[in-house]
């Protein structure tokens, strides 16, 4: 199944497109993923093997079982917990390299002059803009999830033989049978499209600069939002870019209150919840401003032929 | 004959400065043009405006289309190396024409692999690990098993050696060319393409300076080296120019019978690097 997946068979465009952007940002999508996930289970282990045992809440487990008399009515709320939330530094390192990726995505096939090799192929610039979009908020983040399912099933893996070797429980009742796979299967896709769906015009943005910048687009896609931001405030007294900006992350986080709200009693529910905050106008606003920028990138590409 | 490429007033400026002015310019099927000029002539910007690679004033048709805004379907019949260096580095051989296969509905696997198999590129190797040689016949292996009409080379040969150059439009005349097809070549190296063209069109300051066929341009453009006695007579000829080099003088005619100007001297063609230098030096 996956060798039909990354070859070529014959004429069809669009995987063409979506297997080079692989190629050429290998590093970024999978192998840092791969690296961190390595990590994770690495020292998962040497935890294990040093005894150190897992900490909840500030406390190892043994303590929680041994100090809280309503640990056994939580337990599957703490358990999914713990794995639900295990793959999070992989998922923040993901948003980092979608973040670089964005930047270079149609920066760098310029600075190497490689457009031209791109551009002498029957492609539009319509399909390479979108596709390389795509290669940055679906992908992307597709792998990552594909890499935080491993880890999540590494540290049950881990916790189980915790349990079974450090406390009285048995590994099948408090970890296996226990935990809520579909609040974790959940709450790795959901939550990841939601936050990338509200922060789409920040990464629409980063792909207008890549796609216009002459020299580092790292440097002016930081810059020109600053400066936006310290003109309004001192020449306008006016806040629209940074209120703007702020409601990418102030919906989300009222969402995200309610969801850990939620948890407790009803994690899909909470999960969930989260598609609610497509409701919020300031949601399609971001959703206009980003398809805009997207035209934006098309439309630069189609004029630029080499940085 | 069938056009091609027709251009009528195209025109081109990057802010106050005009690449290209004002340019009439009808390319047919079958020719092989050679596109001749200085750097900053406008070779290059002529080329991308062919190829939809930029936007122009006045009226371009490329196989009907309009460059700039049909570019996408446009490739599907034309063809370009642009410059050696634009095969992505980290494209590795077999990738490189899986990626081509995918997005090109006119190209052939079978043939860019027979022409693969009679050099010595390693399908496994990235286009970085790649000597520049090989990268150039790596790229028009590609281009080559591509079904198209019209193939333009931008300084295809830049910094080869001088077998790979010859090599390469060896090539590109045996397994290529057809008369269904059109080839433009710019070069520097003007003296190794003379004798495969079929067409010179020599380009100034974003003008055509020149624009004919390579027949008529040895037809109408001689070199003779009068003997000693025979130099004034050369002169009451008004020839193009005069040129002195280790103690001998030749002269350049335009348009003059060849029975005369063989009771001169020795007369032999017109190199198209005399000529260029004649045009552009001349008037």
């Amino acid at each position: 199944m996956f060798s039909t997946l990354t070859t070529i068979n014959g004429y069809s465009p669009i995987k063409a497109l979506f297997l080079k952007e692989f190629w050429d940002n290998k590093r970024a999508l999978f192998v840092t993923p791969m690296v961190v996930t390595g990590l994770f289970i690495f020292f998962g282990l040497v935890a294990m093997i040093n005894g150190h045992g897992m900490i909840i809440d500030g406390m190892s487990m043994s303590d929680h079982i041994a100090r809280d008399p309503e640990f056994a009515s939580r337990s599957t709320e703490i358990v999914t917990g713990m794995i639900m939330v295990s793959p999070m530094i992989l998922m923040i390192t993901v948003a980092f390299s979608m973040v670089f990726t964005a930047l270079s995505v149609l920066f760098d096939e310029r600075k190497d002059k490689t457009i031209l090799f791109w551009k002498s192929m029957p492609v539009s610039d319509t399909q390479e803009v979108l596709v390389k979009l795509s290669t940055v908020i679906v992908v992307s983040p597709l792998i990552a999830i594909g890499f935080a399912l491993i880890i999540q099933f590494a540290a049950m893996l881990m916790l189980a033989t915790m349990v079974a070797l450090n406390t009285d429980y048995s590994a099948w009742d408090l970890v296996f049978s226990n935990i809520n796979y579909m609040a974790v299967l959940a709450s790795d896709i959901i939550p990841t499209f939601v936050i990338i769906l509200w922060t789409l015009p920040i990464f629409t943005w980063f792909m207008l600069v890549s796609s216009f910048s002459r020299r580092s687009p790292f440097l002016l896609a930081f810059i020109i939002p600053i400066l936006i931001i310290i003109i309004e405030n001192l020449f306008f007294s006016s806040h629209i870019l940074e209120s703007a900006l702020k409601s990418r992350f102030i919906h989300l986080e009222t969402y995200i209150d309610r969801y850990d709200a939620d948890h407790g009693v009803n994690m899909i529910n909470g999960i969930f919840g989260l598609l609610g905050s497509f409701a919020e106008p300031s949601f399609w606003a971001g959703i206009a401003a980003a398809a805009l920028m997207i035209f934006g990138c098309i439309q630069v590409r189609k004029r630029n032929s080499i940085a | 004959m069938t056009a091609y490429i027709s251009a009528k007033g195209l025109s081109k400026s990057y802010g106050k400065f005009q690449a290209l002015k004002d340019i009439d310019l009808s390319i047919y099927k079958g020719q092989i043009v050679g596109l001749i000029g200085s750097n900053g002539a406008g070779k290059t910007t002529l080329i991308n405006a062919i190829l939809g690679l930029s936007s122009y004033e006045g009226e371009l048709n490329v196989l009907g289309f309009d460059p700039h805004s049909q570019r996408d379907q446009l490739m599907k019949e034309v063809c370009f190396i642009s410059d050696v260096a634009t095969l992505p580095g980290w494209i590795k051989v077999h990738q490189a024409i899986e990626f081509v296969e995918g997005v090109h509905p006119k190209f052939n696997r079978e043939k860019a692999l027979a022409f693969l198999k009679k050099t010595t590129i390693p399908m496994e190797k990235m286009v970085r690990n790649l000597s520049k040689g090989m990268i150039v016949q790596l790229h028009l292996a590609l281009i080559m098993a591509i079904d198209a009409k019209i193939l333009v080379l931008d300084e295809p040969t830049l910094g080869l050696d001088i077998i790979y150059r010859k090599t390469f439009y060896d090539q590109l005349l045996e397994d290529y060319f057809d008369e269904e097809r059109t080839i433009i070549i710019t070069t520097h190296q003007v003296d190794e393409i003379e004798n495969i063209l079929t067409d010179v069109i020599f380009i100034r300051e974003g003008r055509i300076l020149y624009n004919a066929s390579m027949e008529e341009t040895l037809n109408t453009w001689k070199v003779v080296e009068p003997k000693k006695e025979n130099l004034d007579e050369a002169r009451a000829l008004l020839p193009y120019r005069e040129i002195k080099s280790l103690g001998r003088t030749s002269f350049v005619f335009k348009e003059c019978d060849n029975a005369t100007l063989k009771e001169l001297g020795t007369v032999s063609r017109l190199s198209l690097s005399d000529l260029f230098v004649t045009l552009m030096t001349g008037e």
